[in-house]
């Protein structure tokens, strides 16, 4: 297995609404709690990736942080920024060319639905004037297919999002921290059929830090080191349904997620039976049933009985989405993809307080998906 | 009367007594794309052929849009033009592409996976000029 790279400093500023710091100010919170926790400080990190979608530019961080002159690489690579800034930190470190650095994303989007201008994602302005230019109908329609084709039921969504809350209301840094019950969640209000208000997440804010080192540097840094055994991202291929897509070819095609995840675990050298705890973008209910099956973690189908069982809970075979996901903590796009790493680190090093998986974990799974068609996987291990 | 143009002339023509949409054929691989391209999606060709799509399809996944989008790009939501849900989905054109579209179903059906679709045009919305805009979509094939 691949364990050349570790994550020895974590650090995240509460998702959700901070009406009075920027998001850049959050990020400069998360990065300040990921040095105390490596037990370094801002002069010694080499070099930096990160990004945001709506907040500024990452690199400003230094007029906040310290003029060291470091290299600092601004990523934007939407939903999967995250992944993308994680991966060539990894391979900044492979490659001999610095020994420790630093990963971030954050973001602080207004409220209400991502507003989407065609032209930035190559389409006519006819597509927003046909009313297609939102994320939420791509899901919607994803997952209407998919319930239709694998048996699939609305209650089952249900059950995804009643997870996400009750997990979001043990962990102290999500924005939504309260319970909510099946029967609200079947009853809120319809967004685009068959999903419902409760099932989605919304844009929000937040910000993530992890410090990363060459892995045999690791010790000096932390006694709980954490190892990126693999961290891929890639984009669509033809014939896949994806985000924004004026049409799609007939012809069947792996997706996105299903080519990041293959691509993932061959790098780790390990298999889906061999991941202890995952988390997969819930950017709707329907987002993580999809994914379970498109990750490798079950067949097409089994979601409705694995989730009737409990599977996916925390004390579960299959934990998902531990920190309540998306749904419970919003989607700062930025940010979203190095929460699911921070959360996977924090239950490998058993720090996760109240939300702790009940037994002992070897391997981690981060799995993230957005527009235009692109997904990250990371994979973390002890 | 108002003058009615296509919210896209690249989409298909308008006004027009028989129009279809536009899309184009790789003269290599053969695939068709919806808008049409000048370099196919699936083998990466440059040499493309106008392709006119079929009229008929079936539908392959839908959902409804409760909540009125941002405008620009959506039209503004106003007094005079409020905001409606509509129906929307992806026509699978067979042996051709799955295109996005409107649905206009009659009132009180709900969309059937699998059932016969056919082309329509249908005002989307009238600019401050008084031009009305004119969209595609597919409808419920009519019983012969």
């Amino acid at each position: 297995m691949q364990q050349d790279v570790a994550i020895v400093g974590l650090g995240i500023h509460p998702f959700g609404r901070t009406p009075n710091r920027t998001g850049l100010q959050q990020c400069a919170v998360a990065i300040n709690h990921a040095l105390t926790n490596a037990g370094v400080a801002w002069r010694d990190i080499q070099f930096a990736f990160g990004g945001s979608t709506d907040a500024g530019n990452a690199d400003t961080l230094v007029s906040e942080l310290g003029l060291t002159g470091l290299p600092f690489m601004n990523v934007a690579n939407g939903c999967a920024t995250g992944g993308s800034a994680l991966a060539a930190a990894c391979n900044t470190i492979r490659a001999g060319a610095a020994d420790l650095g630093l990963v971030c994303g954050f973001d602080k989007h207004p409220r209400g639905a991502f507003k989407v201008d065609p032209a930035e994602w190559g389409l006519g302005n006819w597509y927003g004037e046909e009313g297609f230019a939102l994320t939420t109908q791509f899901f919607a329609l994803k997952i209407q297919r998919y319930m239709h084709d694998h048996g699939i039921s609305e209650e089952a969504l249900g059950r995804v999002a009643e997870k996400a809350f009750r997990n979001g209301a043990l962990n102290p840094n999500a924005w939504r921290q309260q319970p909510i019950s099946l029967d609200e969640i079947m009853n809120s209000t319809m967004v685009n059929e068959p999903l419902r208000k409760n099932m989605f997440c919304s844009p929000s804010e937040g910000a993530v830090a992890l410090i990363v080192c060459r892995a045999e540097d690791a010790h000096r840094y932390t006694s709980k080191p954490v190892f990126v055994s693999s961290c891929v991202m890639r984009t669509r291929r033809f014939g896949t349904f994806e985000v924004f897509s004026p049409s799609m070819g007939i012809e069947g095609q792996k997706t996105v997620t299903e080519d990041a995840a293959n691509a993932a675990f061959e790098q780790a050298g390990i298999g889906p039976g061999d991941i202890d705890i995952a988390q997969l973008q819930d950017t709707e209910s329907g987002a993580e049933i999809m994914h379970m099956a498109e990750n490798g973690f079950c067949a097409h189908g089994e979601q409705e009985k694995l989730l009737r069982e409990g599977y996916t809970e925390i004390d579960g075979k299959l934990p998902v989405n531990t920190d309540g996901g998306c749904i419970a903590n919003g989607e700062p796009i930025g940010a979203s993809g190095l929460r699911q790493v921070h959360e996977l680190c924090l239950q490998l090093r058993e720090e996760a307080g109240q939300r702790q998986v009940p037994r002992k974990l070897q391997a981690g799974y981060a799995q993230v998906y957005g527009a235009p068609g692109v997904a990250g996987v990371t994979i973390v291990t002890r | 009367m108002y003058p009615e143009r296509a919210v896209d002339p690249a989409l298909f023509d308008w006004p027009s007594e028989h129009t279809s949409l536009k899309g184009s054929r790789c003269n290599d691989c053969k695939n068709i794309a919806f808008p049409a391209a000048s370099r196919c999606s699936r083998c990466s060709g440059d040499s493309q052929t106008p392709y006119e799509l079929s009229r008929s399809g079936i539908l392959w996944s839908w959902t409804r849009q409760h909540f009125p989008p941002a405008s620009p790009p959506f039209p503004p939501v106003t007094a005079e033009a409020p905001f409606t849900p509509f129906l929307l989905g992806y026509i699978e054109l067979v042996g051709e592409v799955r295109v996005q579209a409107r649905l206009y179903y009659p009132a009180g059906q709900t969309p059937q996976i699998g059932q016969s679709m056919q082309l329509v045009f249908e005002p989307l919305y009238r600019t401050e000029d008084g031009e009305q805009i004119i969209g595609y979509g597919f409808a419920p094939q009519e019983k012969q």
